[in-house]
């Protein structure tokens, strides 16, 4: 529930940033493609008008050229001047017709030849003396000629003039080559050509621009790479390259255009940049603040859940030590009733003989008086060793059980513990092997004597089926070692481990009196005399107690002072 | 004659209470714990039982519920618990199981011998109307 909420506050929070995104791109491509457009547009422009440019170019360089041949055939239509110069002499009438092509016709060069290709007559703005034709222009009048000839068997010369672009020795030209013949002029003896030349120079060059209306032509022997027009002579061969500046109006009006058009580019790139920017703090901030109180939220359900598991942590723990208080209540319970059955029992001994004494009804022997005077005592023993127990439980408890070395015999002690067992218990049989231990070592007597005098007590209680019981001394790794054996029994594996701890009685000893407390006493002395104790038990077979003893205690003494 | 069976684990106890019913002029049997209790019982049928609680192998509880379950001939036996528990659980769960009596250690030799005294006169009588019918 609370994640989808979220989604959908981001999805709301981050469409600013993505319209303003969107917008900074789409102007950023408007502009791109509004450029583009204008370049190619540019590009089209002007390669429509270069090709236009060199049409207009084209043509006026055919219409020069065809312009050349119609001026010599309207020349030669001119009925009215040719029988004018026929009353001149040859030379004059030459001379005459020379300078009209070259002078009133426009042509640079005018050379007559005779039938010999000798020229007759030159003229270039008046007479000229030229003693012989250019190779080029001989042999252009020999072909001329030929043809000339053939049309006189033929069909007859279908066109009299030939016009044509070539090199001369001033440069590329065009060549006007016209057959004159007798019959057309009464002053010509014979067939005769007559040659024209327009170079094309700056004033050839100025015409065909004037013709095509394209600006500063200039000839060039290489191609450019666009604006030029070939000039090709009448072999197919390219003499030569008209050139020219392309007028180029695209770029031109790009070049007009440019400075408005960027700037408009430039203020609706900025504006978009400034738009979208603002659109995407707008949405960077919301996103953070949504972020935060995500973070928040996030923090807090942390919160939430650690204190729920420490809650969980300090109710378990508290129900654990509930458990545990009810246990050792019930186990302080116990105690205190098997206390007061302890205590009762002796008692019980103590005031029944007591009794005993006075309803006896036989007269009163030395030897029961004996009898009761012992058990009256062996009851107050055990009443004073419970009380010991109780009281050395009570010192465990506060911390103030302490022992004090000396110098003393462990065989000693266990022989005492065992006789004052043996007088309550007279069916058991102790069996000592006391022979390897040490004469003497350092041990707190009293306290030792409780040890021995606990598994003692505890080998004969529980093992009320069988005599025996077996006690075994002797010195191993620097270490006094006895061991306490019944054949009695035993207990469960799972009993062991608590065996030693206050109150704690095995499934085992049920039925048997004993308050728990014991054992906890005895590992507790035998600890603090540096030692450790252990125990082997299965059940209905036996049960054996190791007291492990350090010979050198007083090295603990000594720590302990220290 | 009237045979009393003690079972107590405490030979002092026993000893001393077999000590007081020969002097009472009672015969008496005796049993360590509930187990050996059992068996003397079957074999002798005691005319009464005088019981201890805490015992190893089986206790008093155990004893008198094994008689009232298994051995229903010797459930009419008079089954008085004479122990060093006084807490009430012991004593309720003891007049349940049908004991006679419950009394407690240390003890009083007048009240328990005043208490065999009565069932012993009440067994007598019964003994005495079964030869009558």
């Amino acid at each position: 529930m609370m994640e989808g909420e979220v989604s959908v506050n981001q999805s709301v929070v981050a469409l600013p940033r993505l319209v303003g995104r969107g917008l900074l791109i789409l102007t950023l491509l408007v502009i791109v493609l509004m450029l583009t457009a204008a370049v190619l547009a540019m590009r089209h422009l002007d390669r429509q008008d270069l090709s236009r440019e060199r049409h207009a170019v084209e043509h006026a360089l055919d219409e020069r050229r065809e312009e050349l041949g119609r001026q010599h055939r309207s020349f030669i239509g001119w009925d009215g001047v040719l029988p004018l110069l026929v009353s001149h002499t040859a030379r004059k009438h030459y001379e005459h017709l020379g300078a009209q092509l070259s002078g009133a016709l426009g042509f640079d060069l005018v050379v007559l030849v005779n039938g010999e290709d000798q020229p007759v007559a030159s003229y270039r703005n008046g007479p000229v003396a030229i003693k012989s034709l250019s190779a080029q222009l001989a042999a252009l009048a020999a072909t001329f000629r030929g043809k000339l000839a053939a049309s006189r068997e033929g069909p007859g010369l279908s066109d009299r003039t030939f016009v044509k672009f070539i090199v001369t020795d001033e440069g590329p030209a065009i060549v006007s080559i016209q057959a004159i013949l007798p019959e057309m002029s009464r002053t010509m003896q014979r067939p005769s050509l007559h040659v024209a030349l327009e170079w094309l120079n700056e004033t050839g060059l100025d015409i065909i621009s004037h013709h095509s209306g394209v600006a500063n032509l200039r000839l060039s022997a290489a191609a450019s790479s666009s604006s030029d027009v070939p000039i090709v002579s009448g072999g197919g061969d390219t003499i030569g390259f008209l050139q020219w500046e392309p007028f180029a109006p695209g770029w031109r009006m790009i070049k007009g255009i440019a400075p408005a058009g960027l700037a408009a580019a430039i203020c609706a790139g900025f504006a978009a940049s400034m738009i979208s920017g603002w659109l995407i703090r707008a949405s960077t901030a919301l996103s953070e603040s949504e972020a935060e109180i995500r973070q928040h939220r996030n923090e807090l359900e942390r919160l939430v859940q650690i204190r729920t598991v420490e809650v969980e942590l300090k109710n378990a723990e508290l129900d654990r030590l509930l458990c545990r208080e009810r246990e050792v209540n019930a186990l302080q319970r116990r105690f205190v009733s098997m206390i007061s059955h302890e205590f009762r029992t002796p008692l019980s001994i103590i005031d029944t003989a007591a009794q005993r004494l006075t309803r006896v009804k036989s007269p009163i022997s030395g030897a029961y008086l004996a009898e009761k005077s012992g058990q009256i005592r062996g009851a107050a023993t055990r009443m004073v060793d419970l009380m010991e127990s109780i009281l050395a439980a009570g010192r465990l408890e506060t911390g103030t059980l302490l022992i004090s070395l000396k110098s003393a015999s462990l065989a000693d002690v266990i022989m005492e513990c065992a006789d004052r067992q043996l007088a309550v218990s007279k069916n058991h049989k102790v069996h000592l092997e006391l022979d390897l231990l040490p004469p003497f070592i350092q041990i707190d007597r009293d306290a030792i004597e409780r040890v021995f005098a606990n598994l003692l007590s505890n080998a004969i209680k529980y093992s009320p089926n069988s005599a025996c019981i077996f006690i075994k001394g002797w010195e191993e790794d620097g270490a006094v070692k006895v061991c306490v054996r019944d054949e009695g029994v035993g207990m469960d594996a799972e009993d062991v481990p608590n065996l030693f701890q206050p109150y704690f009685r095995a499934k085992s000893a049920t039925g048997i009196a004993g308050t728990g407390i014991g054992l906890n006493i005895v590992r507790e002395i035998v600890e603090l005399h540096g030692g450790t104790i252990s125990v082997e038990s299965s059940l209905g077979i036996g049960t054996t107690f190791t007291v492990s003893l350090p010979l050198d205690a007083g090295g603990l003494e000594r720590d302990r002072a220290a | 004659m009237i045979t009393v069976l003690c079972i107590d684990d405490e030979i002092e106890i026993r000893k001393l209470l077999v000590e007081e019913l020969t002097d009472a002029g009672i015969a008496t049997l005796e049993a360590s714990n509930g187990k050996e209790g059992l068996e003397l019982i079957v074999r002798h049928w005691p005319d009464i039982v005088v019981c201890d609680i805490s015992m190893p192998v089986m206790n008093g509880h155990e004893l008198l519920a094994e008689l009232q379950l298994n051995h229903a001939e010797f459930s009419n036996i008079p089954f008085i618990f004479l122990t060093a528990f006084t807490d009430k659980d012991n004593l309720l769960t003891g007049l349940q199981a049908g004991a006679e009596d419950y009394l407690t250690k240390p003890l009083d030799l007048d009240v328990l011998l005043a208490k065999i005294t009565g069932c012993i006169t009440r067994i007598e009588n019964n003994r005495q109307v079964g030869r009558a019918f």
